[in-house]
């Protein structure tokens, strides 16, 4: 995903411009075959470091936003969420594209979590050792769904966006083609992942 | 003083595309009018960006979702802002009124689906008596179906069903292997249906005709309604504006909002179409020999009722009565949804655009309860994806390792009912209300009637009955109620067709009774619905209309 302020104006314009001479000098998507590598590696942002502010939420906001995404979708084998750029684009979202009825309810959701982690551990989530965040996070996110939690069904809804459709989450944790080409309706499953779209 | 166009076609959608193709194959100077912007095939597409490379990850900001119901931000650019185009209901009545405003319509909004409609279909309004017998039956229109199917590239499985013909065929798209074994147990429980793959207006084999025009077989992305740059989907743009093109007859105007057709009494005939220029709301009339409108059901209804003179108070051709009447849509909002047990260890590549096909066998194979007409279902089977996760507990990496692997298989079943003709239910000139451009707003009144409502719940029972034949889990019905009329986009009926000067406003070739220069051959046609997707219907209209406008003025007898 890209951040407003560091996007590349040139290469996605290049890429489509690529691919789209290649169909019509050859006159057919035949002209394609080859080409699927170019899905482009450009787009990610660097994911920012901890203490700094967002565009929208502030330093100490942005550290727990970062430490309860580490803790939802953590790098395994794949890189997760922070690496993702996951907190940055739900920054982003909540500045650009949320209503206000949503940004209260991400802050609604911040501070449940902050309240379940003085109640159980003693002091605000982001300053849990890692193993009580994730108990802190397994209870609250267990709870949300006993009592439909809307405002925790709506983060998580965004935050499970934003690392799949990301193209960490799409082409390295899942699979993503943008130009399959070809239908095979019966395969095996064998160790195929999830498609990401 | 001569026309300065041999033919002008409002509309530049499915009907319109294709009579401007038909017209200026054959020689005839044509201006095609568009009210929408200007839409460039392939630049101003959205079909080659990932996921991650659109804005908002491809979601609407919040604030303006309200404005575009069921797009995204890869969609949005072919969507009209909610309030800039304004129509009025009754305060029980909603009509759902979905439209394209730019160039190309709704072609490039389109599902797809392509079925050709059968003598039952041509012949059921005079055999039950609702509305006006057609004026044409399937041998009229079949020559017609093979010349558009052929150029537009249709792909599916011809079956030998009476009630839905078999066409030009490319190859089929597979079903996968649980629609595969659906179809199987389907056809077992119940001897006479049919499940079939759709036949959708997708290039599989494409032909040197099509790779000419710059079109490509599919290339199985599903990201159709972005558009396609490799015209592997029949839309206007990819097609036949093209083609229309290369004869350099072709004269496109957009941001040119139809307004009237102008009425000479003194020869009987059309002479023009007044426009209003979007940009700079003044007013401009072109002049042609021949005028055809494309504009939509509800659009070419609105410009007719528009032109009034004295001949024609209430309306151009609208000595009967008939403009704008008997408003239909596809009955919708049916159909029912469940999980499958097994074929855990298969799975598909690619993202086909297209289901499958279940068509009617109500009054067809199989008696109906208590109505008459019918229904077919579209469908399709699939595993769930990381989706699922956002109505899951759970976090962490067993979560995300749980993701990884598809979920089970569910099906979706949706039927689409034919909806009887009504005088009652009826478009008309709101006798106050005006949008920006001046123009009378249009007011829709129309509503479901007993025949389709029970349609509708005979559709659910057939939907969940068959599901649970076939071995679907967990198998609910989509809703009680139909949706409102509107919501298939499918509008029809405005403008009829019929023998009878009196009861219709269209002869059997489109043109009008009145006014022998003018002819209607979008959505407004249809003299009824049937229950297949009409688009296909729409082409087969407008080419062999847009054959006999050119075979008579060149007869002179228009």
């Amino acid at each position: 995903m890209k951040r407003a302020e560091n996007k590349s104006p040139e290469a996605p314009i290049d890429r489509r411009e690529l691919m789209r001479r290649a169909v019509y000098m050859v006159g057919g998507a035949a002209a394609l075959a080859g080409l699927e590598g170019c899905s482009g590696a450009e787009g990610n942002v660097q994911p920012q470091t901890r203490g700094s502010a967002g565009r929208y939420f502030s330093a100490i906001r942005m550290d727990q936003l970062r430490a309860v995404i580490d803790v939802m979708i953590p790098a395994t084998d794949t890189p997760g969420a922070i690496a993702a750029g996951v907190p940055e684009f739900m920054d982003d979202m909540m500045r650009d594209w949320a209503s206000a009825e949503t940004r209260s309810q991400m802050k609604a959701v911040l501070d449940q979590i902050d309240e379940r982690a003085i109640r159980v551990g003693g002091r605000s989530f982001r300053r849990l050792a890692p193993e009580h965040q994730l108990a802190v996070l397994e209870g609250y996110d267990a709870h949300s769904f006993e009592v439909w939690n809307a405002d925790y069904q709506r983060f998580k809804d965004l935050v499970l966006l934003g690392y799949y459709h990301s193209e960490i989450g799409a082409t390295q944790e899942l699979r993503f083609e943008l130009i399959p080409g070809r239908w095979d309706a019966c395969v095996p499953l064998g160790d195929m992942r999830t498609w990401a779209d | 003083m001569e026309p300065e166009f041999d033919a002008i076609v409002v509309g530049s959608g499915m009907s319109g595309g294709w009579a401007a193709k038909e017209l200026t194959e054959r020689g005839l100077k044509t201006l095609v009018i568009e009210r929408g912007r200007h839409i460039e095939h392939g630049a101003d597409y959205t079909d080659f960006d990932a996921p991650w490379e659109l804005p908002y990850l491809n979601r609407i900001p919040e604030d303006e979702q309200s404005l575009y119901p069921f797009a995204s931000q890869a969609t949005k650019h072919f969507r009209m802002k909610a309030g800039d185009h304004p129509y009025s209901v009754p305060e029980d009545r909603p009509f759902r009124w979905f439209r394209g405003y730019h160039l190309g319509g709704r072609s490039l909004m389109w599902a797809r689906q392509s079925y050709r409609m059968s003598d039952i279909d041509f012949e059921a309004n005079k055999k039950d008596g609702y509305g006006v017998d057609w004026p044409i039956r399937y041998q009229d229109i079949a020559p017609w179906y093979d010349h558009v199917e052929r150029f537009a590239g249709i792909s599916g499985q011809a079956e030998g069903l009476e009630q839905l013909p078999d066409g030009v065929f490319q190859p089929a798209m597979e079903l996968n292997c649980l629609e595969e074994e659906m179809k199987k147990r389907l056809e077992v429980a119940y001897p006479t249906r049919k499940l079939t793959i759709g036949r959708c207006a997708h290039i599989t084999e494409a032909t040197e005709e099509q790779l000419d025009l710059g079109r490509g077989n599919c290339q199985y992305r599903s990201y159709c309604s972005r558009g396609c740059s490799f015209g592997s989907y029949f839309s206007s743009l990819s097609a036949t504006l093209p083609a229309a093109r290369l004869t350099e007859n072709l004269t496109i105007v957009t941001d040119a909002i139809g307004h009237s057709v102008i009425y000479d009494p003194e020869t009987n005939r059309a002479t023009g179409v007044r426009i209003i220029d979007s940009n700079t709301k003044e007013g401009r009339i072109y002049t042609g020999r021949v005028v055809f409108l494309c504009a939509s059901a509800i659009g070419s209804a609105q410009i007719m009722l528009n032109s009034m003179s004295d001949a024609f108070p209430t309306g151009i051709a609208n000595s009967s009565d008939m403009v704008g009447r008997n408003l239909m849509d596809h009955v919708s909002g049916m159909g029912a949804g469940g999980s499958f047990d097994g074929f855990e260890d298969m799975y598909y590549s690619g993202r086909r655009p297209n289901g499958f096909y279940i068509p009617r066998y109500r009054n067809v194979t199989e008696d109906a309860p208590d109505f008459v007409r019918g229904y077919g279902f579209q469908g399709g089977c699939q595993r769930g994806s990381w989706e699922r996760g956002r109505g899951m507990a759970g976090i962490g990496a067993d979560f995300k390792h749980a993701l990884r692997t598809p979920s089970g298989w569910s099906v979706w079943l949706s039927g689409f009912g034919e909806m009887l003709p009504n005088p009652d239910n009826r478009v008309t000139l709101h006798p106050t209300k005006t949008d920006q451009w001046g123009m009378a707003q249009v007011h829709i009144d129309c509503t479901l009637g007993e025949n389709d409502k029970k349609l509708a719940r005979q559709a659910n029972l057939d939907a969940v009955a068959m599901l649970e034949a076939a071995g679907f889990k967990n198998v609910s019905a989509r809703g009680e109620e139909p949706f409102a009329p509107g919501s298939a986009i499918h509008e029809m009926g405005t403008v009829r067709m019929g023998h009878d000067p009196k009861t219709s406003v269209l002869n059997k070739y489109n043109q009008a009774h009145d006014v022998p220069n003018l002819f209607v051959t979008d959505g407004a046609c249809m003299t009824s619905t049937a229950c297949q997707n009409p688009s296909l219907t729409y082409m087969a209209m407008s080419a062999r209309a847009a054959h006999h406008a050119a075979e008579f003025l060149k007869a002179g007898t228009i």
